[in-house]
C-alpha cells in the first residue's frame, strides 16, 4: 500500500518542481547578447516601475525605460529581477543580478556598501494635505505637535525627525499613507514628489501642499568593486543626459523639474506629449463599471495563478521536509541516547524560537557569504521546512506519548524490535492523533509562504502587494487572493480528513459499513476464503 | 509432584536467587522457582507483593537486577556487584557523606548481545496482559500475523494460514476482519492468546489475564487456557480467580513481599497450607 502512495507523492513532487523551476527559469532564455540583469520591486508603484494596468504581465515606468535605454547603449540585453526593496542591496552581495534601480537615494550609509552610478534622477520632497488645509500648512514648521506620514526608511523620515515636535508616522507602503491622511489620521504626508504626483496629484480629496523641502538623488546601486560595470553604466547615463534621452522618458512621465534642469544645464521648456503620466491618471480617475473591474480580476488572474503555482509547490514541499524532518527528530528526542537527544531538544528549541523571517534571511544571504550559494526557491524550503519540522516533531511527540506504554511492552513481548514496534505499532496509531494538529500546521505554513517574499520569490502576497500598488485597489483583489488561499487550503483539510479515516478504525468501519472489506494485505475476505479451501 | 530437582534439561523455567528493585526499593528479594514443561502454575498472593513483576521479570520486560533466569533455553544472569560497590562508595569518614568519583558502571543491558539474548527470548514466551493490548489500528487477522510477518519473516499466505488455524482453536474464525474496538473483553483476549500462539512460544505468561473482564467472559479465557494446557503449553498464570487456580493448575506459588511463601498442588495450598502466612491470605478470601 504504501508503495503506491510513495510513488503518486513522488510524481506530484516531481511535477511540482518542474512547474516551479519552469516558472523561475522561464525568462533566462534570450537572445546572444549579454543581458544586464537589473533588480526593482515591483510593488514599488508608479512612476517607478510598476505592472501596467492595461496588461499586468508588463513591467512599466521611467525607471524600467532608463534601465531599458541604458542597456541599448551599452549593447545589451535586460531582464528584470524582482526582489522586495529592502533586499535590492543584499541580493547585489548575493550576485543575484547586476544592477539595483529603484527611487534607491544616494546616502552616505549606502555608499559605504554598495557604489552609485551618476544620478539619473533628482527630486525633492513634497508635503501633501487634504484638500481646503493647503494655505494652513505650507511648511513643515506648521504641522508642529502634529501627525505627519512618510516612508519607512527614505530622506523624508529623517528629514521629519530633524523638524522637531512633528509625530511622524513611517508606513511600508506610501499609498497607505495617503490613504490614512484621506479619512483623517495623519495631517500630512512628506515623500519624494514623484510618489505625490501620482498618487496625490489626481485626487481631489488631497493637494500637493508648499515649497519644495530637502532634494533626493537616485542613482543606480551596484556591487563595490565592479569598476568595469560602474564606468560603464556611467558613460550609458551621461550619453542619454547628452542625447536628450533621458530628458524625453522624464518627460513622458510628467518628472521634469527645475532640478534636473539644472542638473543638465538646460532651461529650455519642451513640447514632449507626458503620456506616461497622462495614461496613469486617466486610469485612476476611470469611473469603473462593473464589467471594468471583472476585466480588472480576470486580467489578475495569469499573474495570481502563477503565483499560488509557487505557494502551492512551496507549501507542499516544505511541508513534506518538515514531516520527514520531524519524524526524525521526533524519534531522536524520544528514544535516541542523551547527546543526540539534547540535539534534538535544543533543535526545537531555536527553532521554534527564533523568527522565520530571520532564519529566511540568514539562509538567503548569511550562507552565500559562507560560500554556499542557493536559489531562492530552494532557500525557501529549506527555511520553511526546517522550521516547521520543528514543530511537526512536537506533534509527533505528542502522538508517540499518547500511544498507551503497554503497546509498545506487547510488541516487545512478541519479539519485535524497538523499531518494528515503533514502525508497526506505535507510528501507525500515532498518525491518527497527529494528523488534525499536522493539518493546522500545513495551513499555517501555507500563509506563512508568504514570508518568502522578502527573498526575492513571487508568491501569492507578493502578487496582491504588486497588483495593489498598481491598481490602489486593496480590497478587491485582497478579497480575491484570501479566496485564493482559502481555496488551496481546503482540499488539503479534505485530503487529512480522508487520511484521519484511514487511519483510525473506529471512523473506517462506521464508513465500510456494508461495503467488502479488505485486509492490508490488499487481499477481500471472499477470496481469502476461497483460498484457504 | 516435587520440584527439588537439578537444573536440568527437563525444566523450562529456572530461577535462582532473582532480585529486583524499583528506585532502590527491593521488590522482589531472592526467588527460587522452577518449571517443568507442560505444567499450568498460578502465582498468588496480595496486590504488591511482586507476583506481576516477577512474571514481568521472567520475559524481561523489566531485567532482573540480580540471580539467574533460565526460560525456554535462554540464559540471563546478573550479579550483585553493582548493589554492593554502590554501598561502598560512601565516605567512612564519620558525619560526611561524600561520594568518591568512581567511574560510572556501564549498562550491560544495553550491549548488543545482551539484547539479542532478549530477543531469543521473547520469541520464545509469549505474554499475555491484563489490558489484552491488542494494536487497535490492525484487525484481528493482522493482529495476530503481523509478529510472524516482520519477525519470523514468514510470508504472508504462511501466517494467514496459520492464524486462521489458531483463531479456530480459540473460536475466533468468525471475527478476523473485525477490529479489536468491535470484541468484547473476551474476545479481546482470546485474540491476544492467538496473536502469542502465532509466535509458537515454549511458554506462555499471563498477567492477571481475567480480571479485567466481565465475570460472564472470564470462563471463555479460562477454557482456551485449559485447552492448551491439555495440549502440553507451559503456562504461568498471576491470577485472582482462585477457581480458576485451584481448578486448572498443576501447582500454586504464593507470594509475599517479594518472595516465594509456599508452593504444591492446589489441594495442598488451599486445604492444607502450611505457612502461617498463606493461611491467613486464604482465611481473608474466604470471609
Amino acid at each position: 500500500m504504501s508503495l503506491k502512495y510513495t510513488k503518486k507523492l513522488i510524481s506530484i513532487i516531481v511535477i511540482l518542481l518542474f512547474a516551479c523551476n519552469h516558472l523561475l527559469a522561464q525568462n533566462q532564455e534570450k537572445g546572444k547578447r549579454p543581458v544586464l540583469r537589473w533588480a526593482a520591486d515591483a510593488e514599488s508603484g508608479a512612476p517607478y516601475a510598476f505592472q501596467d494596468p492595461t496588461n499586468p504581465l508588463k513591467l512599466i515606468g521611467f525607471e524600467v525605460d532608463i534601465i531599458k535605454a541604458i542597456a541599448e547603449e551599452l549593447g545589451m540585453d535586460q531582464e528584470h529581477v524582482q526582489n522586495q526593496w529592502d533586499g535590492l542591496i543584499p541580493g547585489l552581495e548575493r550576485n543575484d543580478y547586476h544592477v539595483a534601480i529603484n527611487g534607491l537615494e544616494i546616502t552616505p550609509d549606502r555608499e559605504r556598501v554598495v557604489e552609485f552610478s551618476l544620478p539619473y534622477y533628482i527630486t525633492y520632497e513634497q508635503l501633501v494635505v487634504r484638500t481646503g488645509e493647503e494655505k494652513d500648512i505650507t511648511n513643515l514648521s506648521d504641522l508642529n505637535g502634529k501627525p505627519v506620514g512618510t516612508l519607512k526608511g527614505a530622506l523624508a523620515e529623517r528629514i521629519l525627525r530633524a523638524a522637531g515636535g512633528i509625530i511622524v508616522k513611517t508606513y511600508d507602503s506610501e499609498k497607505n499613507s495617503y490613504t490614512e491622511l484621506e479619512i483623517g489620521r495623519l495631517d500630512a504626508v512628506l515623500i519624494d514628489h514623484p510618489v505625490a504626483l501620482y498618487y496625490a496629484g489626481w485626487n481631489p480629496q488631497l493637494k500637493l501642499a508648499g515649497q519644495p523641502i530637502g532634494e533626493v538623488t537616485y542613482g543606480i546601486a551596484m556591487k563595490k568593486s565592479d569598476t568595469l560595470l560602474l564606468n560603464k553604466i556611467n558613460g550609458a547615463i551621461k550619453k542619454l543626459k547628452e542625447s536628450g534621452k533621458l530628458r524625453e522618458i522624464l518627460e513622458h512621465w510628467n518628472m521634469w523639474n527645475f532640478m534636473m534642469a539644472n542638473y543638465m544645464k538646460d532651461p529650455s521648456s519642451s513640447n514632449i506629449p507626458r503620456k506616461g503620466f497622462e495614461d496613469f491618471i486617466k486610469q485612476q480617475k476611470k469611473e469603473l463599471t462593473f464589467k471594468d473591474y471583472f476585466d480588472r480580476y480576470v486580467g489578475f488572474l495569469p499573474i495570481l495563478g502563477q503565483a499560488s503555482l509557487v505557494t502551492v509547490g512551496l507549501s507542499i514541499i516544505s511541508m513534506i521536509v518538515a514531516i520527514l524532518l520531524g519524524l526524525f527528530i521526533a524519534l531522536t528526542r524520544v528514544y535516541a541516547p542523551a547527546p543526540f537527544s539534547t540535539l534534538a531538544v535544543a533543535y526545537i528549541e531555536i527553532v521554534r524560537g527564533t523568527p522565520l523571517l530571520i532564519q529566511l534571511f540568514f539562509i538567503y544571504y548569511a550562507l552565500p557569504m559562507l560560500g554556499i550559494k542557493i536559489t531562492p526557491f530552494l532557500a525557501a524550503i529549506i527555511g520553511l521546512g526546517c522550521n516547521y519540522a520543528a514543530y511537526e516533531a512536537e506533534n509527533y511527540r505528542a502522538g508517540i506519548f499518547s500511544v498507551p506504554k503497554g503497546q509498545m511492552e506487547a510488541a516487545i513481548s512478541l519479539g519485535m524490535r524497538k523499531i518494528q514496534a515503533l514502525r508497526y505499532v506505535i507510528l501507525p496509531q500515532a498518525i491518527r492523533v497527529v494528523i488534525p494538529p499536522i493539518t493546522n500546521d500545513f495551513i499555517s505554513l501555507l500563509k506563512d509562504s508568504s514570508l518568502v517574499s522578502v527573498i526575492a520569490m513571487v508568491e501569492l502576497t507578493k502578487a496582491y502587494g504588486q497588483l495593489s500598488s498598481t491598481y490602489y485597489d486593496y480590497i478587491g483583489t485582497g478579497i480575491l487572493v484570501a479566496i485564493l488561499y482559502l481555496l488551496i487550503g481546503l482540499p488539503f483539510v479534505k485530503l487529512a480528513k480522508l487520511a484521519e479515516r484511514k487511519y483510525s478504525p473506529e471512523l473506517k468501519s462506521q464508513m465500510q459499513n456494508g461495503k467488502s472489506r479488505t485486509y492490508f494485505t490488499g487481499v477481500s475476505f471472499k477470496r481469502l476464503k476461497a483460498f484457504l479451501k | 509432584m516435587k520440584i527439588e530437582k537439578k537444573e536440568g534439561t527437563d525444566l523450562i523455567i529456572s530461577v535462582k536467587g532473582l532480585h529486583k528493585r524499583f528506585n532502590g526499593n527491593p521488590i522482589l528479594k531472592g526467588i527460587d522457582f522452577a518449571v517443568k514443561p507442560g505444567e499450568l502454575i498460578s502465582i498468588i498472593g496480595r496486590s504488591g507483593c511482586g507476583k506481576t513483576t516477577f512474571l514481568r521479570c521472567l520475559n524481561c520486560l523489566e531485567v532482573l537486577d540480580s540471580g539467574r533466569l533460565r526460560i525456554a533455553g535462554v540464559n540471563i544472569s546478573r550479579g550483585m556487584d553493582k548493589f554492593k560497590k554502590r554501598s561502598t562508595r560512601f565516605s567512612k569518614i564519620p558525619g560526611i557523606r561524600f561520594q568518591k568519583k568512581l567511574p560510572e558502571l556501564r549498562d550491560a543491558t544495553l550491549d548488543e548481545d545482551f539484547q539479542l539474548k532478549l530477543h531469543t527470548l521473547r520469541t520464545r514466551v509469549g505474554m499475555l496482559f491484563q489490558s489484552f493490548n491488542l494494536f487497535p489500528h490492525l484487525t484481528v487477522l493482522q493482529n495476530v500475523i503481523l509478529s510472524p510477518m516482520i519477525v519470523k519473516k514468514e510470508t504472508k499466505e504462511q501466517a494467514t494460514l496459520r492464524a486462521v488455524q489458531i483463531l479456530e482453536k480459540v473460536g475466533l474464525e468468525q471475527f478476523i476482519e473485525r477490529h479489536p474496538h468491535e470484541l468484547s473483553g473476551g474476545q479481546a483476549q482470546r485474540v491476544a492468546i492467538a496473536r502469542a500462539l502465532a509466535m509458537s512460544p515454549q511458554v506462555m505468561l499471563y498477567d492477571e489475564p481475567t480480571s479485567a473482564l466481565d465475570p460472564e467472559l472470564v470462563e471463555e479465557v479460562t477454557t482456551v487456557m485449559r485447552n492448551l494446557n491439555k495440549e502440553g503449553m507451559t503456562q504461568v498464570v498471576v491470577t485472582h480467580q482462585m477457581n480458576f487456580a485451584e481448578s486448572a493448575s498443576d501447582r500454586i506459588v504464593y507470594m509475599e513481599d517479594g518472595q516465594i511463601v509456599e508452593e504444591g498442588p492446589p489441594d495442598m495450598i488451599f486445604s492444607n497450607p502450611k505457612d502461617e502466612r498463606t493461611r491467613n491470605y486464604l482465611k481473608i478470601l474466604n470471609d
